[in-house]
């Protein structure tokens, strides 16, 4: 009863996470770019039957093989079996986004389990994880998957669990970095003094902590699982029944597009292979910048030094001499009207950034050894 | 480092080359009851049961596949002790250590080359995008790593071949079978294959060179920021010394890391490319194996593949320990 | 001859949040052979002051401005970063912090030392017609081991070989030492030099370098926030806030008679053996965001002795004495009221 409360805790912590994580994410410019385009494929997925000119797995919907764009057809049909190109790329979106969230969601389960396990459980279990990760990191991925659907079939769970079972090596090696670094901080030890047991603490200090990560990478992974999925399918070893944009691609080359010339039939698949990966992997650099806010920086330096003339600076300047603090003209004044907003916004900016950053509430008082920092900005930003 | 550290590391290494093995030689027979089954002649009329069976034993014996399953692992494991990989189900005759040997310069031409084009060229591309920071360089290549990122080597490859082979025919978009067979180390023979290995090469090397662009920058900016580069300025050096002699030497530990992990993935890296070219390289080998279930030969290039990647990581551990101080082999994570 | 002579140095950093003042115009002179120590919190600028002196602030983001920059007689401040390269190391030498990220971890420390006397003193020196550059390269490793020997580091030949992780800390801050007065600068600035040692390390450390200091009659420019070293080191005393000098003294004066409350609080927090106070005066609340500074003087909001006029106008830095300065409006009435 007690666990299952505490489970119920923790998928609403987890839930009021991830909603405040959307809301960052739209304020970051490039992981709103993500988030609408993720929104936009998610809609053509759910609606295709309804968006899409015609149903690409009817066979009697079959037009003739090969035809040029024309406004029946938008992008043509296929060369080999004469479904059209626009209806394909859009029902193509769902094999893409499925296998490519769910296959990273089971990844994140996974390696996020045994991160945590390897890293703060320690001895035979970590070993016995870690010397797993070693040899399925040496076997070479693309060969293992083909040999694994060869013998278990293309079925959609086959690649999924294929791709799983493959791919969580990294997270859980980062996880595990992430851990042991957790493990050692003063408030996991307290909570050990005080009689925590290992399960409490994982549940309650070490998941969360790592679960921004999670979040970053399985964005990532979908993105990477995408780009395979393409690969496998292309290669003709992907679920046959299925319309995918990798096997597009694999019918338009085999079919003869390139002699024929159809580019549009290349092109098509590849922008919507484009587009899914790209929107993934926006999203998760762009947490990876809300996580470290130090990544950035630099651009916008140049583009404040843009702004800056030498009336104004000498304005600054002349505001920092002896006399005209005697006649109480504060430096502060001194700023131009504009920049004065500018600070203003700027000054709140910063405060969501350090309680990304921190944990902690925000301080209007700059942190301490700021003399240190900005040496090191100084060196950075050259 | 220590010598214990050194054995340490090359035991482990053998362990796993070892689970390796044995993972590429059950993974394929999961679920199947008889693996010779698909070779047996059709009974003939009037042969007895007996007779059938020696004829099925007789096909055993041939493709290795007699005994009990764990029987055929010893086998296996004996013979791969002494360099033998088996023989090809399809072709019977070549062993499969020939094939690979076979296919395998033809991948090294083009995963090398690509290799060594990302790497220089990547560099070079880095260096210049920390240096010129925040401007357009940098953000060219910033923008060109996450669209080249997101999309696949072989989709790159196809728009190659489609427009530099099919539209403007500057390089062959397929390649010429002649090539292989006719390959005589002359100079017109060495030319053709670098015509042919244009577009594949290139294919892969654009993702390569900004990834290797990329990180080169992140980390020669990371390293900017030390302090010991203030250092060596307070020292009074030259700005050429700094750069070479403290912030390129200290940016390149990571590129190391990543060249290795490269290295290790050099003969399985390019199945997909191979295809699109019609190469004749591991990759087809593979797929070709992989279409006619031919399980020996994917088993081999597999270990093979396996083999070269603890090696690879073996040696990147070496030189890496001999670059940082810090690190004693093995304690790398 | 002053050894350094700063005017009107001003640095501030335009950042996206507004511009940060670090340093507001501050005048430095240290006689030669003499120790001058800048004393303040963290962040109030006196890292950025140094970094300036050797004109290492990058630029951008920084954006320094000086009247007057003048070294051991020459004029630097007009100097191109090709003619500060031939000054620092040779006029003017740097000693770091945590030595541990101040030295290259993947280079041997004796190596780095060797390169600061390929670059000054043997530049031009030409040692024998065939293998120069091995001769060279022989004389720097010997005058290396030399001065690893004269910062008290023994076996300095195993040293030489020394990667900075396989060093102690206090071995490390004498390598760094050992560095700065490889040249014989006429200037070392030491920018915390013993901040991340312990207490009985730092002693030894700050002894190896006052005894070179003397040796060499070289000149040093000390910044620290621990006014118990400065006590020992010091002969002359700025101390700075918000990136203004706000009082200056000689090293005796200054602890005897502070005049600016701020001092008084820096020195309210010193804990003396002989103490007979209960609690430490404490300075309340923290330094002021430096891109958002208080009106009138920077001290008002954490000053108990504040007036109106110290939230309106900023105080000028007057010379009660010879050789002293206070930026203080009520420091005669504080000091009356203190004898009082």
């Amino acid at each position: 009863m007690k666990t299952l409360k505490n489970i119920g805790l923790f998928c609403k912590r987890f839930l009021f996470g991830v909603g405040g994580f959307f809301k960052k994410l739209w304020k970051h410019k490039q992981g709103r770019v993500g988030l609408i385009i993720v929104a936009f494929l998610a809609v053509l997925a759910i609606f295709a039957p309804v968006i899409a000119p015609y149903d690409p797995y009817d066979v009697t919907q079959r037009a003739e093989k090969g035809l040029t764009p024309s406004w029946e057809h938008l992008l043509g049909t296929s060369i080999t079996t004469g479904q059209d190109i626009f209806s394909m790329l859009i029902y193509g979106t769902r094999s893409s986004l499925s296998i490519g969230l769910i296959t990273g969601i089971v990844i994140a389960v996974l390696g996020s389990l045994l991160g945590v396990a390897a890293g703060y459980l320690g001895g035979w279990v970590d070993t016995l994880i870690m010397r797993v990760v070693d040899v399925l990191l040496v076997i070479p991925t693309l060969p293992l998957v083909i040999v694994m659907t060869n013998v278990l079939g293309t079925s959609y769970a086959v690649i999924v669990l294929v791709f799983a079972a493959f791919g969580w090596t990294g997270l859980a090696r980062v996880i595990r970095s992430q851990v042991m670094l957790i493990k050692n901080a003063n408030y996991v030890k307290a909570a050990e003094l005080s009689g925590a047991s290992k399960w409490y603490i994982m549940w309650r200090h070490i998941l969360p902590a790592v679960s921004n990560l999670l979040i970053m990478s399985t964005a990532l992974t979908s993105a990477g699982i995408m780009v395979a999925e393409a690969g496998l399918s292309f290669l003709g070893l992907g679920n046959p029944t299925a319309i995918s944009w990798g096997k597009m691609l694999a019918d338009a080359q085999s079919g003869g597009a390139m002699l024929f010339g159809h580019w549009w039939s290349i092109l098509a698949p590849g922008v919507g292979i484009f587009l899914s990966v790209y929107s993934f992997m926006r999203i998760g650099l762009a947490i990876e910048e809300i996580l470290n806010p130090r990544m950035r920086k630099g651009s916008s330096m140049i583009k404040v030094f843009k702004h800056l003339n030498n009336t104004y600076l000498d304005e600054v300047f002349s505001s920092m001499d002896e006399q005209s603090k005697l006649k109480g003209e504060y430096a502060g004044n001194a700023a131009a009207p504009d920049t004065d907003t500018q600070r203003a916004e700027g000054a709140s900016e910063l405060v969501v950034a350090e309680t990304v950053v921190e944990g902690a509430p925000a301080e209007v008082s700059p942190p301490a050894r700021k003399s240190g920092k900005k040496k090191k900005d100084a060196g950075e930003n050259r | 480092m220590k010598a214990s550290y050194v054995i340490k590391r090359i035991l482990l290494t053998i362990l796993i080359f070892f689970i390796v093995v044995t993972l590429c030689f059950f993974i394929p027979r999961i679920g199947v009851t008889d693996p010779a089954e698909r070779f047996y002649p059709a009974r003939s009329a009037g042969m007895s049961d007996a007779e059938y069976e020696y004829v099925k034993e007789q096909i055993r014996i041939e493709y290795g596949l007699n005994g009990s399953t764990f029987q055929q692992y010893l086998n296996y494991m004996g013979d791969l002790f002494k360099g033998d990989l088996g023989n090809s189900y399809q072709t019977g005759k070549p062993a499969v250590i020939d094939e690979i040997a076979e296919c395998l310069p033809w991948t090294l031409v083009l995963s090398v080359s690509n290799l060594l084009i990302s790497l220089i060229i990547g560099i070079l591309i880095g260096t210049m995008a920390a240096w010129k920071r925040g401007r357009w360089q940098d953000r060219a290549l910033l923008n060109a790593s996450t669209i080249t990122t997101a999309l696949p080597a072989f989709f790159i490859a196809l728009i190659l071949s489609f427009y530099l082979g099919f539209e403007w025919e500057i390089f062959p978009a397929y390649t010429d079978q002649n090539m292989v067979s006719g390959f005589d180390w002359s100079w017109g023979a060495i030319s053709t294959v670098l015509y042919n290995a244009a577009l594949p090469i290139f294919a892969m090397a654009i993702g390569g060179i900004v990834s290797y662009g990329q990180s080169t920058r992140n980390s020669v900016i990371a390293v900017s920021g030390d302090d010991f580069i203030l250092t060596a300025k307070a020292k009074g050096l030259s700005n050429r010394k700094v750069i070479y002699g403290h912030t390129l030497r200290n940016a390149m530990l990571p590129i190391v890391t990543q060249f290795g992990m490269n290295v290790s993935g050099l003969i399985g890296g390019s199945v997909v490319i191979e295809q699109i070219f019609n190469w004749n390289g591991m990759g087809t080998l593979f797929l070709t194996a992989n279409s006619n279930n031919d399980y020996p030969l994917m088993m081999g290039i597999m270990i093979f593949m396996s083999a070269f990647a603890l090696v690879a990581n073996l040696l990147t551990d070496f030189v890496y320990s001999l670059l940082d101080p810090r690190v004693t082999l093995g304690e790398r994570r | 001859m002053n050894a350094l002579e700063v005017k009107n140095l001003k640095v501030i950093f335009p950042t996206e949040m507004g511009v940060v003042r670090a340093v507001e115009g501050i005048d430095i002179e240290i006689e030669q052979g003499k120790c001058a120590a800048i004393v303040g919190e963290s962040g109030c600028g006196k890292s950025v002051t140094s970094l300036a002196v050797m004109k290492l602030l990058s630029t951008p983001p920084a954006v320094v401005r000086v009247d007057k920059l003048v070294l051991g007689g020459t004029d630097i401040r007009d100097l191109t970063d090709k003619q500060m390269q031939k000054v620092r190391g040779k006029d003017v030498a740097m000693v770091f912090q945590d030595a541990l990220t101040a030295l290259n971890p993947v280079m041997q420390v004796g190596k780095q030392i060797d390169e600061i006397f390929l670059a000054h003193d043997m530049s031009e020196r030409a040692v024998g017609e065939n293998g120069r550059k091995l001769n060279r390269k022989k004389e720097a490793k010997r005058r290396t081991l030399e001065a690893l020997k004269l910062v008290g580091i023994s076996d300095a030949e195993t040293r030489y070989k020394a990667y900075p992780h396989q060093l102690s800390g206090g071995m490390r801050q004498r390598v760094l030492i050992a560095m700065a007065f490889a040249c014989n600068p006429n200037l070392i600035i030491a920018d915390e030099p013993t901040t991340a040692l312990d207490v009985t390390i730092q002693a030894q450390v700050l002894d190896v370098l006052k005894e070179l200091q003397k040796k060499r009659n070289t000149s040093l420019m000390l910044i620290t926030h621990d006014l118990s070293i400065v006590m020992h080191m010091a002969d002359e005393i700025y101390v700075m806030y918000c990136g203004k000098i706000v009082e200056r003294a000689k090293t005796r004066d200054l602890f005897k008679d502070p005049l600016h409350p701020y001092t008084m609080g820096l020195l309210g927090s010193i804990a003396r053996i002989d103490d007979e106070r209960g609690r430490f005066v404490q300075i309340p609340s923290s330094l002021p965001s430096p891109i958002n500074k208080p009106s009138g003087c920077y001290f008002h909001p954490r000053c108990q002795y504040a007036t109106e006029k110290c939230k309106e106008q900023m105080p000028p830095l007057e010379t009660p004495e010879n050789g002293r300065c206070v930026r203080c409006w009520n420091y005669k009435e504080i000091k009356d009221g203190k004898r009082g």
